[in-house]
């Protein structure tokens, strides 16, 4: 088969988190095949194979990483249509975002997020960050599947 | 907070004068009236005493007519008794005589304790009782010698004695009538009096009783305009604390955009430099992987900056929730924060007094001050030594922590509470210069102050206070910086 199966979506709008995220889960050997979608929109449309994604293999991400800052649909937005739809709700999500104020924590809560984590400066604490959370969901957690 | 819309030219004494003012008038027309009530019972019973005197000056007039029509009545019965021997008309006059008698002890009764009329009636009865002696005389000699000798008898001795007697009783008339007179014309004066009182008092009551209404609608008026202007400034209060509002939220907006996309780029720089540094490390000389190692610091430097900024922002947006806090357990708390396992420094917390205050934000400002000790005095190594200790000093609490570290110099005190103002160079000592200017926010907004002493090479002393119990004057303290 010359499809693999995806097991990250990362949903990130900077080019640049994007590549130092990659860069830790395939150096850290936490995932092989990362999706890597630039905003909300693309997000859906790869989850519910739709438009551009219309033709992809069916199949679920075993977890999805959110920016939450991000143009045309933001990363709550997303949250929230993802857990309100019974075929998505499943699938783990962890919020990743530059933002300490509550707000954002409080309403991703209370979306449903399974986690959320602030991305550091520091890059070492940064990859840290990506490879935990990705050990943790990947590895560690038991789902239903 | 200055109140608003409020007259301040009007100070309570005015206020108390007016409302002294109203109860002065209110009660001197009432006194006034009591008076002229109690002036007109008085009044009435007068004129009852001299419709009494008049009542009894008639009377005694009255009786004086009949003395004088009973000393006519006898001489009428004797003449008569003269011309016809009739022995009937003897026995009318003795009659008359009695009656007299009985109306002259009449008017002694009334007279008593007025010697002169008693004088007057005494001499009525003396002349009267000699009138009637003789007229015996002059009946006795008609029964012994017959009508004629003693009509010749009553001729001779009769004539003109009657006169003196009514004289008598005219003297006593016209004393009567003059205190008749008298008395009617005191009564008139008074009356007269009691009905300008009356007029003019009367008057005066309802005077001051309308000035007493009249300055109450002003005061109801006044009250009434205060009450708006009161309702008006509270509607600029409300358009205050919306436009307070709104700037509140841009604020926050603002240091969310921050937090954002000012910490974003510097993430990149560091790690792009860092991924640099790990896939060329071998091809990279010494100097270049220092370059990189600097564009790293440099970048970690402006976060940390930043993270200090928002929370001094933080600090001055948070709502203060105070609670009665043991502040020697806060201490302990904020020092493992601060780091203390990590330091060398002999750490003493004396007796710390407890205070009324936020829990998050003093432990902030703990956390702050016990670091820059710890901070300051490493260079002293295992010499180095914290204090801190506390008091209660009337309504205030005030705590102190003393270090023998580097200390600074006085002069450059004022700048030490400033944001991103530092005494210390940043190869000497880590730090973004927020941590005293986030201290001072947090007393400033809790009532209270801190206030630093130090001498270069000596260590520095922190001294903070605030009011030990909460009052809600001090409240509204500080603010957004």
């Amino acid at each position: 088969m010359s499809y693999q199966q995806v097991e990250i979506l990362l949903v990130e709008d900077s080019s640049a988190d994007a590549e130092m995220t990659l860069r830790t889960l395939k150096k850290r050997g936490i995932a092989n095949t990362v999706e890597w979608v630039r905003n909300g929109v693309e997000a859906l449309d790869f989850l519910f194979c739709q438009n551009a994604y219309a033709g992809r293999p069916s199949g679920h991400p075993r977890m999805v990483l959110l920016d939450l800052k991000m143009p045309l649909m933001d990363g709550l937005q997303v949250l929230e249509r993802m857990k309100s739809d019974p075929r998505t709700r499943t699938i783990p999500v962890v919020m990743m975002t530059s933002s300490r104020e509550e707000g954002d924590l409080l309403t991703s809560y209370r979306l449903g997020v399974n986690s959320y984590v602030v991305k550091p400066v520091d890059f070492g604490d940064f990859a840290d960050m990506v490879s935990q959370v990705g050990m943790y969901w990947m590895i560690s957690n038991q789902t239903t599947e | 907070m200055k109140s608003l819309g409020l007259d301040e030219n009007s100070p309570a004494v005015v206020e108390l004068d007016r409302r002294w003012r109203f109860r002065w008038a209110f009660g001197i027309s009432f006194v006034l009236l009591i008076a002229i009530a109690a002036y007109g019972v008085v009044q009435n019973q007068r004129a009852a005493a001299s419709r009494g005197l008049l009542a009894r000056t008639l009377a005694i007039q009255g009786v004086v007519l009949d003395l004088a029509h009973r000393g006519s009545l006898m001489e009428l019965h004797q003449r008569g008794y003269l011309l016809t021997g009739d022995m009937q008309a003897l026995r009318m006059r003795d009659e008359a005589a009695v009656t007299a008698r009985a109306q002259v002890d009449r008017l002694l009764r009334w007279f008593a304790g007025q010697p002169r009329q008693v004088r007057q009636v005494r001499a009525f009865a003396a002349a009267f009782e000699q009138r009637h002696e003789r007229m015996q005389v002059v009946s006795t000699i008609a029964a012994q010698h017959g009508l004629a000798a003693a009509r010749a008898a009553f001729a001779l001795r009769g004539q003109g004695s009657l006169e003196p007697m009514l004289a008598t009783l005219g003297a006593i008339r016209a004393g009567q009538e003059r205190l008749l007179q008298a008395g009617t014309v005191r009564a008139d004066a008074e009356q007269q009096r009691f009905g300008r009182v009356l007029v003019y008092g009367t008057a005066f009551a309802m005077l001051l009783l309308a000035l007493a209404a009249y300055s109450l609608l002003a005061q109801l008026g006044r009250n009434r305009r205060l009450a708006r202007q009161l309702i008006g400034a509270n509607q600029l209060q409300a358009s205050k604390a919306a436009e307070l509002e709104r700037s509140n939220r841009e604020l926050e907006a603002f240091s969310y955009t921050v937090s954002h996309d000012l910490r974003a780029p510097l993430r990149h720089v560091d790690g792009y430099a860092r991924m640099l540094q790990e896939d060329a490390a071998d091809q990279l000389t010494p100097d270049m992987l220092r370059y990189l190692d600097m564009i790293s610091r440099s970048s970690r430097h402006m976060g940390l900056l930043i993270d200090d900024l928002l929370a001094f922002s933080r600090v001055g947006r948070k709502p203060l929730e105070r609670i009665t806090l043991d502040m020697g357990d806060l201490v302990r708390h904020a020092l493992h924060e601060a780091g203390a396992e990590r330091a060398q420094a002999t750490i003493d917390i004396g007796s710390l007094p407890a205070a009324d205050a936020d829990p998050v934000l003093m432990r902030q400002a703990w956390v702050n001050l016990l670091s820059n000790a710890i901070k300051y005095s490493a260079p002293r190594g295992a010499d180095a030594r914290i204090e801190v200790s506390g008091e209660r000093d009337g309504a205030l609490v005030r705590y102190r922590v003393r270090d023998n570290g580097v200390g600074f110099d006085m002069r450059y005190a004022d700048k030490l509470f400033g944001v991103f103002h530092r005494l210390h160079s940043q190869d000497d000592f880590e730090g973004t210069g927020v941590g005293l200017a986030i201290v001072r926010q947090i007393l400033e907004r809790h009532g209270g102050s801190v206030s630093a002493d130090a001498r270069p090479g000596e260590g520095a002393t922190f001294t903070i206070e605030l009011p030990a119990q909460h009052s809600p004057e001090s409240r509204q303290q500080g603010g957004g910086p």
